[in-house]
């Protein structure tokens, strides 16, 4: 009796632990996510320079918020891939990336901050680089794969 | 006795692996997360408005993150307070305030997209009139319950 007593308790007890989402991220965790994020900085300049907008409204999850650097609020990915479209109809993105700057693991969401510069070629044939940071919250899906649930990139100012 | 004693242990054990008043972990609907949010913009436009960086600073979390308009980026508190003190010896908030246009919760991060409206005073000038724009800011709810800013980035927008 005594023992099922102490057996329930202990269940009880095992039962009202935090789950992993409360768990601190360990440095491996945070490693992996960071290179996991970094992969997708990358697949994102790729899609980009290529004009590929389905593999950069793949970098975003499906109900992804997208905020312009014109105040502009896109939302989902029936309205971030014409977004992209539109854009690059526009411009032809030549170089450049985006570099992690700060990242805070929660669980299965990340906060990012990140510097990025790209060189773009306007219609007129006209070259400019600038530079810019942006605020990105990242999602892990149940893939594992961590894409942009919202996104608000920054121009710096022109000098 | 036996039996009084095991009863009392588990009863000791139960109280002692209960939960804080309001555990982080516990479900937020979307509508107290609006609520508690909103709260805070409130007390945002009440602290811009007297010039008060610190009361400013403290609607950040410990390891807050802010992008200011200038392209820097300050993290803690402290860091975000001194930005925030350079920032106010430049404008007046004279009027304004925000409005949720997005919103998502995952777990106990709030990602929100807001618009805001401030009338200000740049370096002593004359009133700019109503300037808009638009911020993205995480909150992060706490063990009380309140909703603090883990990351905010904002720019007013380009004029039509």
């Amino acid at each position: 009796m005594r023992f099922e007593k102490l057996l329930v308790g202990a269940l009880l007890c095992a039962g009202c632990a935090h789950g992993p989402a409360d768990v601190p991220a360990t440095a491996e965790d945070v490693a992996a996510t960071r290179a996991a994020i970094s992969a997708q900085n990358v697949e994102f300049g790729r899609a980009f320079k290529a004009k590929d907008t389905a593999a950069l409204t793949r970098v975003f999850t499906e109900d992804a918020v997208f905020l312009s650097p014109a105040g502009t609020i896109v939302k989902g990915s029936a309205e971030i891939e014409p977004h992209w479209a539109e854009r690059l109809s526009k411009i032809t993105v030549l170089d450049g990336g985006i570099t992690t700057q700060y990242l805070d693991v929660h669980g299965d969401t990340a906060v990012e901050t990140a510097k990025f510069t790209w060189t773009v070629q306007r219609a007129d044939g006209t070259q400019i680089t600038r530079t810019g940071r942006a605020l990105t919250v990242w999602r892990r899906g149940t893939d594992g794969k961590w894409r942009m649930l919202a996104d608000h990139p920054e121009y710096d100012a022109q000098k | 006795m036996t039996s009084r004693r095991s009863t009392l242990v588990l009863f000791l054990g139960l109280a002692a692996c209960a939960h804080d008043p309001a555990p982080p972990s516990a479900a937020v609907s979307d509508a107290s997360a609006r609520a508690g949010i909103t709260v805070q913009h409130e007390a945002w436009r009440e602290a811009i408005i007297a010039g008060d960086p610190a009361r400013l600073a403290r609607l950040f979390s410990d390891d807050g993150l802010l992008l200011s308009l200038n392209g820097s980026v300050a993290k803690g508190r402290s860091e975000v307070q001194q930005v925030l003190e350079q920032s106010l010896r430049h404008a007046k908030y004279l009027s304004g305030g925000f409005t949720i246009d997005a919103l998502s919760l995952q777990g106990d991060l709030a990602i929100e997209v807001a618009a805001f409206t401030w009338d200000r005073s740049l370096d002593g000038g004359p009133p700019t009139g109503p300037q808009k724009g638009h911020a993205m800011a995480v909150w992060h709810r706490q063990a009380d319950g309140a909703w603090l800013i883990q990351a905010w980035s904002a720019k007013y927008d380009p004029k039509p």
